[in-house]
């Protein structure tokens, strides 16, 4: 069916939340997947297999050849890599569970770094830019990101329908950030009192 | 920005319904009805169609029968008198017939991205069936009654960007004349209001017939279309801060302006004072049952009134006249001050209307990953100093909490330590966020990168993004503690329903108004008119743009 990119955007975001993710890593993660729905590549599937991870800091290091992250749920590790490649490069992660969210993720920063590599284990990158994405997404695995002078070609799509069954499991995460409904809230809670019909 | 000014704004030129409705006037836009099939009780469906910017948008009106008792303004109602779509082009006969299937029941339904706003109505009761009982004995309106309502159909909701499968804001956002901030919606309430009219006018015809008579022009022109506003409002002031700080930094910028202005003119001095001597009339057919409201409304009629005796020729002969006015104003409640305000932006359109054209920007600043400790925290003691003093450990400093009901997702208020659901609360609590990140920033290194501090403190993204917005956008924020036992959500409301254009606020409730849009605007057949802008404060008793 037929989802707004606004409407996959928000409701991802409340998914991320409901599921204990900090609002700024849920917020980036929307951003991501909304993107990638909008070139027309599955973003809400890769946002939902992200966000199921359970919620974790994550660790980096750095070492002589930039920086390493520690294997970790690509929600906090993606943002992560993405700060650090503003201050040195490459960035080495030691595993990434959902490399297309990854590039969603580096299309969202590509106007302050630039154009972003994405390399994994099978030695074919991924061109990531603000219009577009060129190249397939890598395996799971560790992921190398790098700046890089590439300009994308690839032309905007706009596929924007969405697999029904996980757009199920998004709403039914979003729900998790709803308050049940009481007398008090309904009364009270949003102030029209009983004088709206008049 | 605090809330307290926030809820004193009144509509100005550079309010959206007043762009959209100069647009329409530039570009001579006629509206079209290619479509009338409305039974004789007033049940059924129309289409009003009007080029804009080069294209053409519809209007698909559908009109039911509703029972008194299903009739609610609340988001929770399932069932209106009335329900809209703006349609992108001219719908076929096969649009018509697939929305009919979902139009009417709003959220429930789905929709396609040729859909692009969504709205309902229900009719005044105090007022449509008046109005129509006159009309067919021949008679007009009692215009006390017509005074104190000012409207005969009330929106309850009008939903755009996307909601439930509608049209992005991306599809129309480049487009000439829906380009600035809510102009399909502004479009949307302006064709409802034309609906309104021909409505009463039909089933008083129908049920009067050679005794029936049309409203008279003045009543056309004064009916606007009320709107029953609550919570969901006042998130998006918060969910949208490069948003509203291009709409506040026009207004500020506008003003400031208006007041560098070293002389003025005759023209200039003669609009402004008739518009103030409107503005007085218009104060007066203000009415509301808000004992708060009720107070503010007759300091300022008191205020308005003083500064006659102030606002002699020899006023402006002096230097700078519109900046000492607003010298001597300060003095003066902030309702009176931001009345002053709308008045002085008034006769100065050659010289602002362009910063409407700046209004609608949503574009955030980029995230800054690679700045220190020591500059954020230097960003929070510039820009968020507000927060910063705010005691936290005092119940009351946290006594609300924003929540998303799951009764039709309707944002509601609830009282931390009363209720249950404080855990989902929305994330409202600006101040107390800063605080919180101001806290953490002070135990790192000050040369240390915001990179590595977000990295171990994942919960700061949210704000330290918001905090660094604010070097570029410095009216983004609400300086005032949004949880806090004193917060008055009706000032959050009042003054994005002023950007909007709507006067009139009549609160229900410290978190839900009443409102009246487009009242004293132009109608469909008047938009062409050289005075069709002149429609700032409208009296009753007046007729502001009289026939050509």
């Amino acid at each position: 069916m037929h989802r707004s990119l606004n409407e996959i955007e928000k409701t991802l975001i409340k998914a991320g939340v409901g599921l204990g993710w900090p609002l700024g890593l849920a917020e980036e993660t929307a951003s991501a997947a909304t993107w990638l729905v909008s070139q027309g590549r599955d973003g809400v599937a890769a946002a939902l297999n992200a966000l199921r991870a359970e919620f974790s800091k994550a660790t980096a290091e750095r070492t002589a050849h930039g920086w390493q992250i520690d294997p970790g749920p690509v929600v906090a590790t993606g943002p992560t890599a993405l700060d650090l490649l503003e201050l040195a490069s490459p960035i080495h992660l030691g595993h990434v569970d959902q490399p297309l969210l990854l590039a969603g993720l580096a299309a969202m920063r590509a106007p302050a770094t630039g154009s972003i590599e994405i390399l994994g284990q099978s030695g074919t990158p991924l061109f990531v830019c603000r219009d577009g994405l060129e190249g397939t997404a890598p395996h799971p695995g560790p992921i190398r990101l790098a700046p890089c002078p590439h300009q994308s070609s690839h032309t905007a799509g706009r596929g924007i329908a969405v697999d029904e069954r996980h757009w199920s499991e998004a709403e039914r995460l979003a729900a998790l950030t709803y308050v049940p409904a009481s007398d008090a809230s309904r009364t009270a809670g949003a102030g029209a009192g009983a004088i709206d019909n008049e | 920005m605090r809330l307290a000014r926030m809820g004193s704004f009144f509509p100005t030129r550079l309010s959206f319904m007043r762009t959209l409705i100069r647009r329409l006037q530039a570009e001579g836009s006629a509206v079209e009805r290619p479509v009338w099939n409305i039974g004789p009780e007033g049940y059924g469906h129309a289409v009003y169609s009007v080029p804009l910017g080069g294209r053409v948008y519809s209007l698909i009106a559908y009109a039911d029968p509703l029972p008194d008792d299903a009739r609610t303004d609340r988001v929770i109602a399932e069932a209106w008198d009335s329900t809209y779509v703006l349609f992108d082009g001219v719908p076929t006969a096969e649009d018509i017939d697939r929305l009919r299937d979902h139009v009417p029941r709003q959220e429930a339904g789905r929709y396609l991205p040729t859909e692009l706003i969504l709205s309902r109505a229900n009719k005044s009761v105090r007022l449509f069936d008046h109005v129509v009982e006159r009309l067919a004995q021949g008679r007009q309106p009692d215009g006390d009654k017509v005074a104190e309502t000012g409207y005969l159909l009330r929106t309850t909701a009008v939903y755009g960007n996307g909601k439930f499968g509608i049209a992005d804001r991306e599809r129309i956002a480049g487009r000439p004349g829906l380009a600035g901030s809510f102009q399909a919606e502004m479009l949307t309430v302006w064709l409802i209001r034309g609906f309104s009219l021909d409505l009463v006018e039909h089933i008083a015809a129908a049920r009067g017939g050679d005794t029936a008579v049309p409203l008279a022009p003045r009543y056309r022109r004064h009916f606007g279309i009320g709107n029953s506003t609550g919570l969901g409002m006042a998130p998006f002031l918060i969910n949208h801060p490069v948003l509203i700080n291009n709409w506040m930094e026009a207004r500020e910028t506008a003003y400031a302006r208006v007041r560098g202005q070293a002389g003025t003119d005759p023209e200039r001095i003669d609009r402004f004072l008739n518009l103030h001597g409107r503005a007085r009339l218009h104060i007066g057919e203000w009415f509301t049952t808000d004992p708060r409201q009720r107070v503010r409304i007759g300091l300022l009629h008191s205020e308005l009134g003083d500064l006659t005796d102030v606002l002699t020729p020899a006023w402006f002969d002096a230097p700078f006249p519109w900046q000492r006015l607003h010298e001597h104003c300060v003095a003066l409640s902030e309702e009176c001050q931001e009345l002053i305000l709308a008045l002085m932006l008034e006769p100065h359109g050659d010289l602002i209307d362009d910063l409407a054209d700046r209004m609608s920007e949503t574009a955030r600043p980029a995230f800054d990953p690679t700045v220190s400790a020591s500059d954020m925290i230097g960003m929070l003691k510039d820009r968020f100093r507000w927060s910063l003093g705010i005691d936290f450990a005092r119940p009351p400093a946290q006594q609300l909490f924003w929540y998303v009901s799951e009764e039709k997702l309707e944002p509601r208020l609830g009282d931390r330590f009363r209720e249950a659901g404080a855990e989902k609360e929305l994330a409202l609590d600006i101040a107390r966020q800063a605080q919180a990140l101001y806290r953490t920033l002070e135990s790192w290194p000050p040369d240390t990168f915001l990179a590595e501090i977000l990295m171990a403190h994942p919960e700061h993204r949210h704000i330290a993004r918001r905090v660094q917005a604010t070097r570029s956008c410095p009216y983004a924020e609400i300086q005032d503690n949004l949880i806090g036992a004193d917060c008055l959500p009706i000032d959050l409301l009042r003054c994005k329903l002023s950007f909007f254009g709507a006067s009139k606020f009549d609160p229900k409730s410290d978190r839900w108004t009443r409102i009246t849009l487009y009242q004293g605007a132009p109608g469909f057949d008047e938009v062409d008119r050289e005075d069709a802008d002149d429609w700032a404060f409208p009296i009753l008793g007046s007729e502001p743009c009289t026939a050509p």
